[in-house]
């Protein structure tokens, strides 16, 4: 049974902001509230020196420019940052443009909003996604709009970490250039996150239990980070706000 | 893209562009060329066009007398006019006095860079323009319902588009309609 004191929303921003280490310069993207409030967590919790950049935010969105903020992360002073993706795989490569053929799409998405970048330049990048199904994470990505690796021949300082999703994280092993199991979150199991998963999944000999959100986490997530997030995110601060188990 | 903006404006034929390489992208757009770094031919490197778009339409809060633009922060609409060849600008408010500087959260267009302004009083519409409107999340859900089906985009275009004679007719339907949260 999932343990009823949190919700998905909650486990999975608490997971997000344990990922952010103190002194790094994190970033989250367009429609992404859930990796917002973890960047905000952590600056409140453990890494109070880290800088935080949320997209589409007045309040933590320092430059004047979008095209500011993409030449910040060329150069490099990116340390982390947060990308969806409509499909996953194995290797870690994303899709946000299209399922089915490119040309005649079943379903066309908004595209990538700089990810063939980002997911190259950005030290670490770590992928989210609210849904754990077989169709989110498949053997082969119906359109590849960012590689998960590349070869020696493309200049390429960063890529990605890990996936959270509300059953477990995957941890990216970059030896091996896949995506292996880390850890399940409580309440959940190693067969159902295997079950759920679409492609081949590593699971080391003993798997970790996450931990579960302290008291702490929780107050200061449901607390001042929901209230720093409300300019930025009406709609998500309200929708979780309304979910609080009692 | 926005570096293939940024080689429009600055009068370059195209512009290398970190990343992308191992994209699908590069495959669909057979305009995006990996070549050899010149200065490392050891790696390679994505390679797209300038863009340089023939007319910009674009939104402002305020203009000057000389065409000098007060635009919201957070957007690359002034980099878009400096790519451009002919640049529109609709405007919320015509200053008489000339504009010198700005607040907080605003930038500056010079007028060099516009070639027309209209006043257009909530023209950005159905998207905000911050600080003084927000975007209308109920009329763009109701346009992204209307095109998924010709005919329903049909009579959305024919309402919103054809119907009206001006834009003050088109805020007077707007006005018209229930209010949404």
């Amino acid at each position: 049974m999932p343990d009823s004191s949190f919700t998905p929303d909650e486990l999975m921003a608490v997971v997000i902001a344990r990922q952010v280490r103190d002194g790094e310069t994190v970033a989250t993207g367009a429609n992404s509230p859930v990796p917002a409030a973890g960047c905000l967590l952590a600056q409140r919790r453990h890494a109070p020196r880290a800088r935080v950049i949320i997209l589409g935010s007045r309040r933590h969105y320092p430059f004047a420019t979008g095209k500011e903020f993409f030449d910040f992360a060329q150069r490099g002073r990116l340390d982390l940052f947060f990308l969806g993706g409509i499909q996953i795989d194995a290797q870690a490569n994303i899709n946000l443009h299209v399922l089915g053929d490119y040309r005649h799409p079943v379903r066309r998405f908004p595209g990538a909003f700089g990810s063939g970048v980002l997911y190259h330049v950005v030290r670490r990048v770590i992928l989210f996604r609210a849904e754990h199904s077989r169709r989110v994470f498949v053997p082969r990505v119906d359109f590849v709009t960012s590689p998960g690796i590349s070869p020696g021949w493309v200049r390429r300082p960063g890529g990605p970490d890990a996936v959270i999703t509300p059953l477990a994280v995957l941890r990216f092993n970059r030896a091996l250039g896949r995506l292996e199991l880390a850890s399940v979150h409580p309440g959940h199991t190693v067969a159902e996150v295997v079950a759920n998963t679409g492609f081949e999944l590593p699971v080391p000999a003993e798997v970790d239990t996450t931990p579960p959100p302290s008291p702490e986490e929780l107050a200061l997530l449901r607390g001042p980070v929901l209230d720093e997030l409300a300019d930025t995110y009406p709609r998500f601060v309200a929708r979780v706000r309304a979910a609080v188990p009692s | 893209m926005l570096m293939a903006l940024q080689a429009g404006a600055s009068g370059l034929t195209f512009t290398p562009v970190p990343g992308l390489l191992g994209s699908d992208l590069m495959t669909v757009r057979p305009d995006f060329r990996a070549i050899p770094d010149p200065y490392d031919p050891s790696v390679q490197v994505a390679v797209v066009p300038a863009i340089t778009p023939d007319v910009a339409l674009i939104h402002a809060l305020r203009a000057g007398p000389d065409g000098t633009l007060v635009l919201p922060t957070g957007n690359d609409t002034a980099l878009l006019a400096q790519a451009a060849r002919t640049v529109i600008a609709t405007v919320e408010a015509l200053d008489p006095e000339p504009i010198t500087h700005v607040a907080a959260g605003e930038q500056l267009l010079p007028g060099i860079y516009v070639d027309a302004v209209v006043l257009a009083p909530r023209g950005a519409h159905p998207l905000g323009c911050h600080p003084l409107y927000g975007d209308d999340a109920a009329h763009i859900r109701r346009y992204r319902e209307a095109a998924r089906e010709p005919a329903a985009f049909a009579t959305y275009l024919h309402a919103y588009v054809h119907a009206p004679a001006d834009h003050a007719a088109y805020l007077d339907l707007l006005g018209r309609e229930p209010a949404h949260a």
